[in-house]
């Protein structure tokens, strides 16, 4: 059986994306961005003791699963989510979620999925896809990263739902179970921005929020003189991959989340939402530009084109700027 | 055709990053941005500006792991686990969480000296996540080019 699933929207980020997909099934018209904006997505955090791939994480968004449940809480939309010990039991449950006309959205490692590009085939554990059919033995999956119409057999699945190492799966899923029949999105946007001001300013630790961008400017700074060019590239990289490639959109978020700001100035009839979300659309012009510029480090390794004090200058920049629109943005009484 | 076809689906999921070539234009994302007048778009695109020297870096990196630890397999400084864990782009701590032992034990075998005495059950596990056979895995001819 196969859900009617002609709609589905291609999109930057894969969790909100799927998100996205799983509402337009129930014939509710939201854009990737409001989603985003009310999950709260938004986020940094700079962890030099969690390694990935060899370098330290640096992260721009929340962590997976959270932006969903997020906004299925602030929209009022009952969901389900679960973990597995047991592979063969997540199977059938996913089979029996999707008798009943659900689609449901996994968590998979892209490790050893079939349809994403080689390129991206690394074991990174946050990929988010919606399944919604089975025909015999092949599920119809809709990835809202990689265009046109997916299928995956069920070893294959089942491989990719239990995928090993960092931030594992293990056969994590999740579907929505009730959905109020009116769905109002001003209350929600207001809570998801309220959420992300807190999580940027208020939280006290010094490796996430603005404080955490600081951190790691400073970081930065140290790397080549610590390290050596050729391991500071490397990080330098790994950086600009979580801050461009991995689905982000661009610019680490930003602009997705000023494409938020932007839409909720419409909603709520405000004014200075929409001074803030060109704001915000500079700051994310701000880390373009440090992303494009790393980019020429990381061509030239041993002699760096540009120095990492002026790359952490801009980062410094961009912290500044972020400060800026999330303190007015707290202050602005909905 | 079909033969050739059948070849390629029992080679295995695992891409071959040795010899990967990257396809720059091929694949799509989605990229927002904004516009002059303050709005903001979205639309497919293949590029940010930056995006193939970082991602030739990443690859490059992978590349050269691979290359020293195939050129110290050859030489009989290490066990060809060690070749194929950097092959599929692993490091030791998610090796020995796919093959369900300890992260001492994984490094243990990538000595020549345990690696020779090993059982075929616990070569075996090697096998399976590398997606080779065990003759493959302990044959060190295998794998010079």
């Amino acid at each position: 059986m196969k859900l009617n699933f002609d709609h589905m929207q291609l999109s930057a980020h894969c969790e909100s994306g799927a998100t996205v997909n799983m509402l337009g099934y129930y014939n509710i018209k939201i854009s990737e961005p409001m989603v985003f904006g009310i999950g709260a997505g938004y986020y940094f955090g700079h962890l030099p003791f969690m390694k990935m791939n060899y370098s330290p994480a640096t992260t721009f968004r929340a962590l997976p699963g959270l932006c969903f449940s997020r906004a299925c809480k602030n929209l009022g939309i009952a969901y389900e989510r679960n973990t597995y010990s047991n592979p063969h039991k997540a199977m059938d449950e996913l089979d029996r979620v999707l008798d009943k006309g659900i689609p449901v959205g996994v968590q998979v490692g892209v490790f050893h999925l079939p349809f994403f590009p080689p390129e991206y085939r690394m074991h990174y554990n946050m990929h988010n896809m919606v399944i919604y059919g089975k025909e015999n033995d092949t599920y119809f999956v809709a990835d809202s990263i990689v265009e046109g119409e997916n299928k995956i057999t069920f070893d294959e699945l089942m491989r990719v739902r239990y995928a090993k190492g960092a931030f594992a799966p293990e056969g994590k899923m999740y579907y929505m179970k009730k959905i109020p029949e009116t769905l109002d999105f001003k209350l929600p946007a207001i809570r998801g921005i309220k959420k992300t001001c807190h999580e940027m300013l208020d939280l006290p630790f010094w490796m996430v929020g603005v404080k955490g961008i600081r951190f790691y400017a400073k970081q930065l700074r140290k790397w080549p003189a610590k390290k050596g060019n050729k391991v500071a590239s490397q990080y330098l990289m790994q950086s600009i991959l979580s801050l461009e490639e991995i689905g982000t959109g661009g610019a680490g978020y930003r602009f997705i989340y000023g494409a938020f700001l932007n839409e909720a100035a419409d909603l709520l009839q405000r004014e200075e939402l929409k001074e803030l979300s060109i704001e915000m659309g500079e700051a994310g012009d701000r880390w373009r530009n440090f992303s494009y510029q790393g980019a020429r480090n990381c061509k030239n390794r041993s002699e760096p084109e540009f120095s990492y004090d002026l790359l952490a200058d801009i980062i410094l920049d961009c912290a500044d700027r972020e400060e800026q629109i999330f303190k007015k943005l707290k202050k602005i009484k909905f | 055709m079909t033969d050739e076809s059948k070849e390629k689906k029992s080679k295995g999921h695992i891409v071959d990053v040795e010899n990967l070539d990257v396809d720059h234009r091929k694949f799509r994302i989605t990229h927002y941005k904004m516009e002059e007048n303050g709005h903001f778009t979205h639309e497919l695109q293949s590029d940010w500006g930056g995006r193939d020297p970082v991602v030739d870096h990443s690859l490059e990196i992978v590349k050269e792991k691979i290359r020293i630890a195939k050129e110290k397999v050859l030489k009989g400084e290490i066990s060809p686990i060690a070749y194929y864990m950097e092959k599929c782009i692993t490091d030791l701590s998610t090796l020995a969480k796919y093959t369900g032992m300890a992260t001492w034990r994984v490094k243990r075998h990538m000595k020549v000296k345990v690696f020779v005495k090993l059982k075929e059950e616990t070569l075996k596990r090697y096998a399976d996540f590398f997606e080779i056979s065990v003759e493959e895995l302990k044959d060190v001819e295998h794998i010079k080019p």
